[in-house]
Formats: structure tokens, C-alpha cells, sequence
């Protein structure tokens, strides 16, 4: 396979979506905080045309964690109440791979504003490797770190679809495979599990296959696509039609207790509180869709988006609330 | 049907409608000749309507069955099942009966339970219950209704929910101090609490909902855990080696809440040993978490100060977060942080590293090598070593059938994990 693109783990920026970077906040806790970064050249080639595969294999991709583009990322905040248009396909992205350096370069996959001279269908299914052009976006600003929290929610657990375009003989599969059980009796579906990246699948008669367990995007990608070649070697015409993210998980630690029976009593239509059943609050945000469960230590866990910047803006909104109950009255 | 004005039989003139049970007839009064009888396909009141789909009966039917008003008698059961609830919790009120009542009509209707299981529609009268106990603020927990129904908590919470959300109703949730003393009766202690131990638990209650001990936690064990230590420090000298398990048996449901009340005493005690440092005439070097129960008269007496000399400094925003944890009062679930497995710190790093995935729609080799691949797939001796296994297997079963232990043959009905309330962060 030559000029084959790969793209590398990004977080997902939505067309459209206005972003601003602000001081202090990074996504990656391992390196070191970096500083607003230019945008880079606009008309941009597309890289990963010119990129000869050897050099992505040659990359390392476990245990150090390299200064390159691909881990670095840039400070940003996302505004919470901002519009955001409806993602579409999951191919349609707007970062793309750069030529590695031996420094930091510029942050191409999160830059906004780069114009793509390529263009990509959106429709699932198709055999174009090429995320779409996006809209553009608004040039960076920084903003003033007193707005944000300074906290990011980590991304615990991805749940994603994808229909493998085929019947599937379920005994068959779980007779050949190794990490596979299948209980007919208990549930009609394989579930095989794969060590790296970490997650578990369900594998249906009619060809759809649920992929749980990752943490990131990509890593739900490239889970997926491992469990469906394992089912091809098998001997099944499988493809990869039509994947999507269905849910994600977030967590993150706000640092100070929270007294819960008061956020109950003023935020009554969005908060349920029962401590004899659960010990959190349920607080199930409007805008964006988002339910939290919030507990007394200061963890909140994000849950029911679609997008990773959904987790964000949630927990941006909900933050300067909590603090507001941060001490006993 | 058409009236007839004479008899054709004798000509007389004397003809009445007779309601002969749902079909009209018109007779004869002299001779008694029946000259015309409803028709089924004449009468109007037979008619099929298709504007209300439903097919009219005949105006006597209706009037004698009372067809508008019918009851189905799922809803009478309920009704009445609302009356003997509200009899069990000794609601004497008849207007609260009558809104619960009221309540029930609306639930009933409501499209979403009319789909529900028999399970969730048996808890519906008693979940409406307890909100008209809750609207006028009755003391009375959700675990009080789950207890007295004997149903599962999450079937009665669920259906509660679903009244709320539909209803627009809002319920808050009773303040601890309110339901001490119907958790106390309702446990069935063996000995009597004086006015003044009563209040001494009601202090403890309030002292735990200050110091973040009530949030996120049940009512029952915090409270069986404050009697547990006025009942010790009234006569210590004799009951200082009564344990916990043994006071919990004295209780209906003491066995369940065991592990609750045992944390809740610890937390208790290790709250009283950060207050009772404060006081200046108390040496902390011979106080410890058995004896600290002496103390609990000044404790409460000097509570405010205590804590006031607790939070006057607090500052949660300090660096030294070990000075955090261990001088300051927090929830805890932020004191008892348990470290970090390894297995999570390289899954972390895992997560962090970057990830090659392609969009193509077609598989190739490049999505997992080869060496990966084979890791997953089975051998051909493998696979026949497999089969073997399955028909020997299959073989023995066909011989012995025995009662096989298969999880979907077997409905075990789900307890209520309590130890499940307290693991979570």
C-alpha cells in the first residue's frame, strides 16, 4: 500500500465549531504545557500523500511519548453555549498528519483555519481516504485563564458501531478465534476481547459489531478494524461500513467537596438526588445533551456524547456551578 | 324502525313501545300482537361509528351498566391498594387520601406504565403515596416504602421517576434530623431513649451533615450509628465492650446494615478525635477511638467552636494537600483515596500515545499485523482438540441429563446490593 493516508489520534474538532485557545490548558498532562503556536502556511499539501510508509512504521507508537506533532497539542478552550453544527461522518475530519520533525512543530492537526485543498465525500462506505475540507474557523485568541476551569475531563470509555456488510456464522467464529465466548443461551452475540488497544466487541449474526473499552477515537477505530480483520482471516467478505461513535464516557476531579443536597434545591428541574439509592447526583444538562454524575469527593463523570468537545463544553458549564457550592453554608 | 299507528291484527288503535330487554318492540295493548320489533340493522343506536371507532350500544344497555363511567378493576384494586397503604402509614388525613387517589387516576393513565410490567404497576399505588407524604413534608424515606411493599428498590424507583418526569411533580428529599425518630421506632430498639439521649443523637446527626458524613450516604446506618454511641457513653464503664454486631442484632434489619453502621461509627469516631484535639483541657495522648465516647458530652456541648477552629483556617486551595487530608474535616471519599493500580497508569499512557487507523472502507493487513493476528486465531489442531472437547461434552449431557446450572434457566431474584452504596467514589 503505497500513499496510503493514516491519521493520526487527534481529538475531533467539528467543522464549524468555534474554538479559542486559552493558557493552561492541555489535553496531554505528560508534556510540558505549550505556547500558542502560529497557524501554520495556509494551501497546505496534503502530507500524507508525500509520506512514504516506511517512515509512519518506523515511528515509535508504545512507551515513550516523542515531542512531535502527533501527542502535542494546542491550548484551547471550548466556549460552553457555543452553536455546533451537527458532526458529520466520522471521515469527515479536519486535522491531518504532518511531516515529522525532530522539534515541536506547529500544531497542524488542531490548528483551525487550514485551509485543505482536497476535498472528501461524507457518505459512509466510500473508498475515498481522505477526511472532508472543513468549514473555517475562527483564528485563534487566547483568552483570559480566569474564565476556564483548568481541569479536562479525561475520556474513560468510547462505545462504537460498525456494520461489518455481511452474515456471519457465529459458531464458526467463536470455534476459530481464541479471545472469543459465545453463549447462545445467554446472549446471541460473540464477545471477543483484543489486548491492544484494551476493549471488548460484540459480534452479531446479521454483521454489526459493538466496540467498547477505548479511550480515545482512534483507538475505537483501530479496536474495531482489528476485531473485523480477525473476522475476515476467518474466512467471512467483511468491510467496514459505516462507523460511528456512539457514546462517550468523561471523568474528571474538581478538587474541592460538593454539597450536593444544596445543588438539588436549586437546580431541582435538572438534578436528581436520591441517597438511598445512589450516593451522586444525577445533573442531566440541557445544552449540550450531556448527563452528569457528580459525587460529594469532587469527581464528576460525563457521560451520552457523541463528540469529545460535548464532555468539554458540559464541564465547563457545570463547573462555575459546583463552585458555588464548593464550602458548608 | 317505523311506528305503527293500528293494530293489524284486531285494528285497534292502543300500540306502546315495549323496551323487551335491549330491543324495542312495538305491541298491541288489547290483543297483544307484536306488530314491529327493533331491528338490529334499523336501529340507529346501533350504528356503526366511525368517528369514534367504536360501536354505540343501545341506550338502556347503556344506561342500565352505567357504560361511560366503567371502572376497569386493575384501577379499583389500586385505588383501594392506595387506601390500605395510607392505612399502614397511618395517614389519617382524608384529603391527603383523596389526592393520592387523585394521583393514582393520573399515573394510571399515563401511556408509559400502561405498557409497563405487572411488576412496576403493583408499586404504583404505593409510589404515590409517598409522594402526597412527601408533598406535605412527612418524614419518610424511599427505603420505608420499598420495605413496607416488598418490592425491589430499582422497580419502585423507576416507577417513581416515571410519575415525576410525567407529572411535573418535585420532590425533595427529608432532611436527616427530621426522620431520626422514625428511623428509631421504626428499628425496634430494646431499650427506651430518654429525651435527652434523643437529642444528643439529634445532635450527632446534625454534626455528620456539617462534616459531609450524610452526603451521598443513607439515613439508617448514620443514625443507628449515633444511638450506638450515646447508648456506650451513657454507662460506659459497662458497655464499653458491647461490639457493634451485637448491638445490630437487636434490630429487624440489623444484619443488612451491619457494615454500613460499622464504617459510619469509625468515621464517627475519627470525626470526635479531630474535634476533642481542639479542647484545651483534654490531653490527646491517652484518648483514643475506644474511649472517645467520654467525651461526646463536651463534644456536642462545644460543637460550633470546634468546628469553627476547623474551617477558621481552612483554605482548600493550599498546596499541602497531606495537611489537607489529615487536620481538615473532608467528605470521606477524599480522605480514603485508595493509590492507583499500575494496570491504570499504562492504560493512562496507553491512551495517550498516538494511534496510526485508517478510513478505508476495505480491510487489509495493515490494520493489525500478522503477528497480532495469529495471537487471536486459532490452530487447526487447536480447533480440533475444541471439537473434541464439545462433543464429549455434549455426549455426557445427553447421558446424564441432569439439572444443568445454566444462568437463563435460572431466575435468581437481584437482593439489593448495600455494599454496592458504599464503593462508589
Amino acid at each position: 500500500m503505497d500513499g496510503t493516508p493514516f491519521r493520526q489520534d487527534q481529538p475531533q474538532v467539528r467543522p464549524g465549531f468555534q474554538v479559542q485557545p486559552q493558557f493552561g490548558v492541555t489535553y496531554t498532562t505528560q508534556l510540558p504545557p505549550s505556547q500558542f503556536l502560529p497557524p501554520p502556511p495556509p494551501a497546505a499539501e496534503p502530507m500524507l500523500q508525500t509520506m512514504p510508509t516506511s517512515e509512519l512504521q518506523n515511528q515509535p507508537v508504545s512507551g515513550s511519548l516523542v515531542p512531535d506533532m502527533t501527542t502535542v497539542r494546542t491550548q484551547m478552550h471550548y466556549q460552553p453555549g457555543q452553536q455546533q453544527q451537527d458532526k458529520a461522518n466520522s471521515q469527515n475530519k479536519s486535522q491531518e498528519h504532518s511531516q515529522p520533525s525532530s522539534g515541536l512543530t506547529p500544531g497542524f492537526s488542531n490548528t483551525p483555519g487550514v485551509p485543505h485543498s482536497h476535498s472528501h465525500s461524507s457518505s459512509g462506505g466510500t473508498s475515498s481516504l481522505y477526511p472532508a475540507t472543513p468549514a473555517p474557523m475562527t483564528p485563534m485568541t487566547p483568552a483570559t485563564p480566569a474564565e476556564g476551569s483548568g481541569i479536562v475531563p479525561q475520556l474513560q470509555n468510547i462505545v462504537s458501531t460498525v456494520n461489518l456488510g455481511c452474515k456471519l456464522d457465529l459458531k464458526k467464529i467463536a470455534l476459530h478465534a481464541r479471545n472469543a465466548e459465545y453463549n447462545p443461551k445467554r446472549f446471541a452475540a460473540v464477545i471477543m476481547r483484543i489486548r491492544d488497544p484494551r476493549t471488548t466487541a460484540l459480534i452479531f449474526s446479521s454483521g454489526k459489531m459493538v466496540c467498547t473499552g477505548a479511550k480515545s477515537e482512534d483507538q475505537s477505530r483501530l479496536a474495531a478494524r482489528k476485531y473485523a480483520r480477525v473476522v475476515q482471516k476467518l474466512g467471512f467478505p467483511c468491510k467496514f461500513l459505516d462507523f460511528k461513535i456512539q457514546n462517550m464516557v468523561g471523568s474528571c476531579d474538581v478538587k474541592f467537596p460538593i454539597r450536593l443536597e444544596g445543588l438539588v434545591l436549586t437546580h431541582a428541574q435538572f438534578s436528581s438526588y436520591e441517597p438511598e439509592l445512589f450516593p451522586g447526583l444525577i445533573y442531566r444538562m440541557v445544552k449540550p445533551r450531556i448527563v452528569l454524575l457528580i459525587f460529594v469527593s469532587g469527581k464528576v463523570v460525563l457521560t451520552g456524547a457523541k463528540v469529545r468537545e460535548e464532555i468539554y463544553e458540559a464541564f465547563e458549564t457545570i463547573y462555575p456551578i459546583l463552585k458555588g457550592f464548593r464550602k458548608t453554608s | 324502525m317505523s311506528s305503527a299507528s293500528v293494530c293489524t291484527q284486531c285494528g285497534s288503535n292502543n300500540i306502546q313501545l315495549d323496551p323487551h330487554f335491549c330491543l324495542e318492540q312495538q305491541i298491541c295493548t288489547d290483543c297483544g300482537f307484536v306488530l314491529e320489533e327493533g331491528s338490529f340493522q334499523n336501529d340507529p343506536t346501533r350504528a356503526f361509528q366511525s368517528q369514534q371507532s367504536q360501536i354505540a350500544l343501545p341506550l338502556k344497555y347503556r344506561q342500565h351498566n352505567n357504560f361511560r363511567e366503567h371502572v376497569s378493576k386493575a384501577r379499583r384494586d389500586g385505588a383501594l391498594r392506595v387506601e390500605e397503604i395510607s392505612a399502614m402509614l397511618r395517614v389519617t388525613s382524608d384529603v391527603m387520601v383523596e389526592e393520592a387517589k387523585t394521583l393514582f387516576t393520573q399515573a394510571f393513565n399515563l401511556k408509559v406504565l400502561n405498557k409497563a410490567k405487572r411488576e412496576k404497576k403493583r408499586v404504583l399505588p404505593g409510589c404515590v403515596v409517598y409522594i402526597v407524604c412527601r408533598q406535605h413534608d412527612w418524614p419518610i424515606l424511599l427505603s420505608d416504602m420499598w420495605d413496607l411493599l416488598q418490592c425491589r428498590d430499582s422497580v419502585f424507583y423507576s416507577v417513581y421517576k416515571v410519575i415525576l418526569a410525567e407529572l411535573d411533580i418535585t420532590i425533595t428529599v427529608p432532611e436527616i434530623e427530621t426522620v431520626v425518630p422514625s428511623v428509631i421506632q421504626k428499628c425496634g430498639f430494646t431499650f427506651d431513649l430518654s429525651d435527652e439521649q434523643m437529642k444528643a443523637v439529634t445532635q450527632i446527626v446534625c454534626l455528620a451533615k456539617n462534616t459531609w458524613i450524610t452526603c451521598g450516604r443513607r439515613y439508617d446506618p448514620i443514625i443507628i450509628a449515633s444511638v450506638f454511641l450515646v447508648w456506650k457513653a451513657e454507662d460506659y464503664a459497662k458497655r464499653k465492650k458491647t461490639s457493634i454486631p451485637k448491638f445490630c442484632r437487636q434490630i429487624k434489619f440489623g444484619t443488612q446494615v451491619l457494615p454500613m453502621v460499622r464504617s459510619r461509627v469509625q468515621e464517627f469516631e475519627g470525626l470526635f478525635l479531630k474535634l476533642v484535639s481542639e479542647i484545651p483541657w483534654v490531653e490527646t495522648g491517652q484518648i483514643d477511638k475506644k474511649n472517645i465516647v467520654c467525651y461526646l458530652s463536651d463534644i456536642l456541648r462545644y460543637e460550633k467552636t470546634l468546628l469553627a477552629g476547623k474551617y477558621g483556617d481552612s483554605d482548600l486551595e493550599s498546596d499541602d494537600e497531606e495537611r489537607e487530608l489529615q487536620e481538615k474535616i473532608l467528605p470521606p471519599s477524599m480522605t480514603n483515596r485508595k493509590p492507583k493500580s499500575d494496570v491504570r497508569d499504562t492504560d493512562s499512557m496507553t491512551s495517550k500515545v498516538s494511534v496510526a487507523v485508517s478510513y478505508s472502507t476495505e480491510l487489509d493487513e495493515n490494520d493489525i499485523p500478522d503477528s497480532e493476528l495469529h495471537k487471536y486465531i486459532r490452530s487447526t489442531k487447536e480447533v480440533m482438540m475444541v471439537e473434541d472437547a464439545q462433543k464429549s461434552a455434549q455426549e455426557y449431557e445427553e447421558e446424564n441429563p441432569l439439572k444443568r446450572k445454566d444462568s437463563s434457566s435460572s431466575r435468581k431474584t437481584r437482593k439489593r446490593k448495600i455494599s454496592d452504596v458504599e464503593n462508589t467514589p
